[in-house]
C-alpha cells in the first residue's frame, strides 16, 4: 500500500498507456500514408469546418479536402492564400502544400521559389527530399499511382476477355496494358499486349469483347479491332488526357471523357469526331455504357454523376444529373445488369448505388476507410463490390448496402470485378496477377 | 495593504512578483502575438529551446543538484525515469496515439498544478486560506482550465481531431452539447467559489489578493490566447514563456534561500557537483545559472540532432532558406522520419520526467519544502 502510495502517479500513467495502447492497438485502423499533399485531411476536417468556418485552420482543412477529394488545386490555392494572409503559421506543413499546389498549377518560377523559401524559413527541420520542386517536377493531377498497382481493368459482358494496364515505373520506356482471352484454350494464345510510350490513363472492353479503346497521357487514343486483329485507330485528343473511355461497335463509335470536360463520340469507321458534349466543369473522370448500349453514364472531378441518353444519330441527350451524392472525384461508374440501376465510387470513401431516374435518388450508400476505386455489380444484381486505398475489397447487397463479405489485402486495391460465374470475384494481386476470389452466398 | 480582510504576501518580493508572477502573464502575450505577425513559425521551436528545455534544466537542479534531496528521493529519482523512458519509447514508436494524448494530457495536468502550487504558495507566505482552500482552489484549476480546453476553438481543433483518429469522432449536436455543460459546470462553480470565498471573510477569514491576481494573470493569458488570438503558435508561446519563466524563477529562488539558509556546519560533506550548484544559485550569481541552463538547451539540441539555429527565432536562417535545387541534389537524402521519433522520444521523456519529478518535489505542507519557500 506504502509502495502503491509512493509511485501512484506512475501507476496511473503506466494504466493510462496500457488502456490506451490496448484500445489503439485493438480497435483503431492503422492506415499508411502516403503522398505529401495528398495525405488523407484530418478525419475532423468536416466537423472542424462546421463548427469553425471562420479560422483559418478550418480554411486550410478546405484546401486540404479540396485537392485530396477533388483535385482542386485552384480552390487550394485560394484557401491557402486567404490563410497565409491572415498569419497563420500554426501548421508549417501548410507553407509547404502551399508551394506544392502553385508547382502542380504550374505557377511562374518567381512564385514557386518564393513559396519554397517561405516553406523553409517556416518549418524547421525541412525534409530536404520532399522539396515540391524535387518531387512535383513534371507531374499533374492525378498523381500516379505507386508502381504495380492496377486501377485500370476492364472486362467484357460475356466473360470472354479481360484487360489489365498495371502502373509501371514513370522511368520506363514502354508501357503495357495486357489483354487476356479467357476461352482461349492455348495459353500461348491467351495474353497479348498494348503498347505505349506513355502512362496508360483509360482503359475499356466493348460489352462484346471485340474491341477495346485505351488511352494514354498526352490524349493519345488507341482502337483495336480484337476479333479481327485489326488496329482501327489511333488518334490524338486536342482537349488534353483523357481520363475515361469506352467503345461500342453496334454503334460504331467510341466515348471518351477527357481533361477538358467534354465528352466526345467518335466514329469507328474514320475517327472523325460525331459529337462534343461539355459534360463538367472540369475533368471528366467515369465512363460507363449500359449493357443495353441505350445509355452512357459519367462523372468528373467535382462528383457529379450524369446519366444521359445515346440517339439514333450518336448525340447524347441529358436525362439524370446528381450533385449531391458525392464531394469527391467519381473514379468509377458501373450500370447493373438491368439497366435501372448505377453504381458509383469516389475519392470520398464512398460508393453509392442510384434508381435511374431523372433525379438519380442515391438508395444505398456504403463507406471505406480511404477512396474507393475498383466496383462492379454482379451480374445477378443483387450484390457489389468496393475496393479502396484501405486495402479493403467489401462486397455488399445493392438493396440496403449490408456488408455480405470483407477481406483486408496486403496493399491497396485499385480494382475489382464479378466474373460470369455465380459468386466469383477477380483482382489483381500484389504479383500483377489475376486472382479470382470465392463470395460468400449472401 | 493591510486591512482586516486582505493580508498581501509574496513569493519573492513585492516587485519581484509584479514583475515575474503578475505581469509576466500579459508581457508573454503580447510577445507571442509578436512573434505571430513578424516572426516565422520557427518561434515556438524558439522558445521551446530558449525557455521550456532551461525550465527542465531547473528541475534536475532542483532534483538532483542537493545531496539532501537525492537522497531523500533517490529511488524515485531513478526508477521513474527508467519507466517514463520506457513508455516514452514504446509508445513513440507502436502506440504513437495513446502516447500523444498521455503526453499531452501530462503536460496539461502540469500547467494546472504548477498554477495551483503557486497558489498554495501565496497562502502559505501569508498566512491565509482555510482548511478547504487548497482543494477548492484546486478544484477552481481544474474546472476553469479544463472547460478552456474543452470549449475553445483552439484546443477543441486538437481534441476533435484525436477523437476523430480514434474512430469516435462526435456529431456537431453532441459538441455543442459538451460546451453548453462544460459552461454551464464553470459558471457554477465561478460562483460557488466567489460565495465560499465572501462566507470566509465574514467568518473572520483573510485572503491574499496577491494570489487572485496572480490566478487572473494566468488565465488572461489561457483565455485569451485560446480563444482571441485562437492559434497553437500564440498560446504555445505566451503558455511556455508564463510556465518555464515561472518555473525557473522560483526554482532558483528555491535553491539560492536553502543554500542560504543552510549553515555551514549543517551541511552534509558533498562532492564537487554539488558545491557547484550551491555556487552557482549563490546571491549575485543568477547569471551563471542562466548561462548553464542556455548551455545545456544547447547541448540538448545537439543531442537531438536538430539545427542550432533554432536559437535564431528564424531570423538567421538564410543559407538554409535560399537553397536552391541544386544545393539540395549535393545535401543528399536524410532519414527525417527516423530522427523525428528520436527527438520526439527524447523531448517527451524529458518532459514527461519533469512532470513526474514536480508531483512529488513540490508540497507545499511538506516542512523540508518550506525551508526554501
Amino acid at each position: 500500500m506504502k509502495f502503491l502510495q509512493k509511485y501512484r502517479i506512475l501507476c496511473i500513467v503506466t494504466l493510462a498507456f496500457g488502456g490506451g495502447a490496448y484500445y489503439e492497438l485493438n480497435y483503431i485502423e492503422s492506415t499508411s500514408n502516403f503522398v505529401p499533399v495528398m495525405a488523407q485531411p484530418n478525419p475532423a476536417a468536416e466537423l472542424l469546418i462546421e463548427l469553425y468556418p471562420q479560422r483559418p485552420g478550418s480554411i486550410c482543412l478546405e484546401a486540404d479536402r479540396a485537392v485530396y477529394l477533388r483535385y482542386d488545386l485552384e480552390t487550394a490555392k485560394t484557401n491557402l492564400e486567404t490563410a497565409i494572409r491572415q498569419n497563420y503559421k500554426d501548421d508549417a506543413s501548410y507553407f509547404y502544400n502551399y508551394a506544392s499546389v502553385l508547382m502542380l498549377l504550374g505557377a511562374p518560377k518567381k512564385e514557386i521559389e518564393e513559396a519554397v523559401r517561405q516553406w523553409r524559413v517556416h518549418g524547421i527541420p525541412v525534409q530536404n527530399e520532399l522539396d515540391p520542386r524535387v518531387i512535383y517536377q513534371g507531374v499533374t493531377f492525378p498523381l500516379p499511382l505507386e508502381e504495380g498497382a492496377t486501377r485500370l481493368m476492364t472486362k467484357s459482358l460475356d466473360g470472354r476477355r479481360i484487360a489489365i494496364a498495371p502502373e509501371m515505373s514513370a522511368t520506363a520506356s514502354t508501357m503495357y496494358a495486357e489483354i487476356q482471352d479467357l476461352l482461349e484454350p492455348n495459353p500461348n494464345y491467351r495474353t497479348k499486349n498494348i503498347r505505349a510510350t506513355t502512362r496508360f490513363t483509360a482503359l475499356s472492353l466493348a460489352h462484346d469483347g471485340s474491341h477495346i479503346i485505351s488511352a494514354n497521357e498526352g490524349g493519345v487514343m488507341t482502337i483495336i479491332n480484337l476479333d479481327s486483329q485489326k488496329f482501327l485507330h489511333r488518334l490524338t485528343n486536342t482537349s488534353g488526357d483523357i481520363f475515361a473511355a469506352a467503345v461500342i461497335p453496334s454503334r460504331n463509335i467510341a466515348i471518351t471523357g477527357d481533361r477538358s470536360g467534354l465528352v466526345k463520340i467518335w466514329d469507328l469507321v474514320d475517327g472523325s469526331i460525331l459529337h462534343t458534349e461539355p459534360a463538367a466543369n472540369r475533368s471528366v473522370s467515369a465512363i460507363t455504357v449500359s449493357p443495353s448500349e441505350s445509355l452512357l453514364a459519367t462523372g468528373d472531378w467535382d462528383g457529379n454523376v450524369t446519366v444521359w441518353e445515346l440517339n439514333e444519330t450518336n448525340g447524347i441527350k441529358k436525362i439524370g444529373f446528381n450533385d449531391a451524392g458525392h464531394q469527391g472525384v467519381i473514379t468509377n461508374l458501373v450500370f447493373g445488369a438491368d439497366n435501372t440501376t448505377l453504381a458509383s465510387a469516389s475519392r470520398d470513401h464512398t460508393a453509392r448505388i442510384f434508381k435511374l431516374d431523372a433525379t438519380l435518388n442515391g438508395t444505398t450508400i456504403v463507406k471505406h476507410r480511404a477512396p474507393i476505386y475498383g466496383l462492379d455489380i454482379a451480374p445477378s444484381g443483387t450484390q457489389f463490390v468496393t475496393a479502396g486505398e484501405d486495402q479493403v475489397l467489401a462486397v455488399w447487397a445493392v438493396s440496403d448496402g449490408r456488408p455480405i463479405q470483407k477481406d483486408v489485402k496486403p496493399l491497396p486495391i485499385y480494382s475489382a470485378l464479378f466474373t460470369t460465374k455465380p459468386n466469383e470475384l477477380m483482382i489483381v494481386n500484389e504479383q500483377q496477377q489475376l486472382s479470382y476470389e470465392r463470395v460468400a452466398s449472401p | 495593504m493591510k486591512s482586516a480582510t486582505f493580508q498581501p504576501g509574496y513569493i519573492l518580493n513585492r516587485r519581484g512578483d509584479a514583475i515575474w508572477f503578475l505581469g509576466l502573464p500579459y508581457m508573454a502575450v503580447l510577445f507571442a502575438i509578436s512573434c505571430q505577425m513578424w516572426l516565422p513559425a520557427v518561434a515556438l521551436a524558439s522558445i521551446s529551446l530558449w525557455i521550456t528545455i532551461p525550465h527542465h534544466f531547473a528541475t534536475w537542479m532542483r532534483t538532483y543538484g542537493f545531496k539532501e534531496d537525492l537522497s531523500r528521493w533517490s529511488q524515485r529519482l531513478i526508477v521513474g525515469p527508467m519507466i517514463i523512458f520506457s513508455l516514452t519509447i514504446l509508445g513513440a514508436i507502436y502506440v504513437p496515439l495513446t502516447f500523444f494524448m498521455v503526453n499531452v494530457l501530462w503536460d496539461h495536468q502540469h500547467s494546472i498544478m504548477q498554477q495551483h502550487g503557486f497558489s498554495r504558495i501565496y497562502d502559505f507566505k501569508s498566512g491565509t486560506g482555510s482548511r478547504r482552500s487548497g482543494k477548492i482552489d484546486l478544484g477552481f484549476h481544474w474546472v476553469f482550465f479544463g472547460n478552456m480546453l474543452i470549449t475553445s476553438p483552439l484546443f477543441s481543433t486538437i481534441w476533435l481531431a484525436q477523437f476523430a483518429a480514434m474512430g469516435l469522432l462526435p456529431e456537431a449536436g453532441t459538441v455543442h452539447v459538451i460546451q453548453t455543460c462544460s459552461w454551464a459546470i464553470t459558471a457554477g462553480y465561478g460562483i460557488f467559489y466567489l460565495w465560499q470565498l465572501v462566507v470566509g471573510v465574514r467568518n473572520g477569514n483573510k485572503i491574499n489578493p496577491v494570489k487572485y491576481l496572480f490566478i487572473g494573470s494566468s488565465y488572461f493569458l489561457w483565455y485569451f490566447c485560446a480563444w482571441h488570438a485562437s492559434s497553437v503558435l500564440v498560446w504555445g508561446i505566451a503558455h511556455r514563456i508564463m510556465h518555464g519563466l515561472q518555473y525557473i524563477i522560483i526554482v532558483y529562488w528555491y535553491l539560492r534561500r536553502k543554500a542560504e539558509s543552510d549553515k555551514n556546519d549543517s551541511i552534509p560533506v558533498e562532492g564537487v557537483g554539488f558545491k557547484m550548484v550551491r555556487y552557482m544559485v549563490g546571491s549575485k550569481r543568477v547569471w551563471i545559472f542562466a548561462a548553464v541552463s542556455l548551455v545545456y538547451a544547447a547541448l540538448f539540441q545537439i543531442v537531438l540532432m536538430e539545427p542550432l539555429e533554432v536559437f535564431g527565432f528564424g531570423v538567421f536562417r538564410i543559407s538554409e532558406v535560399e537553397r536552391t535545387i541544386e544545393s539540395l541534389k549535393a545535401v543528399g537524402m536524410t532519414d527525417a522520419m527516423w530522427q523525428g521519433l528520436y527527438a520526439e522520444i527524447l523531448v517527451a521523456g524529458f518532459g514527461m520526467t519533469h512532470f513526474y519529478f514536480d508531483s512529488f518535489i513540490w508540497k507545499v505542507r511538506d516542512k523540508k519544502v518550506q525551508k526554501g519557500l
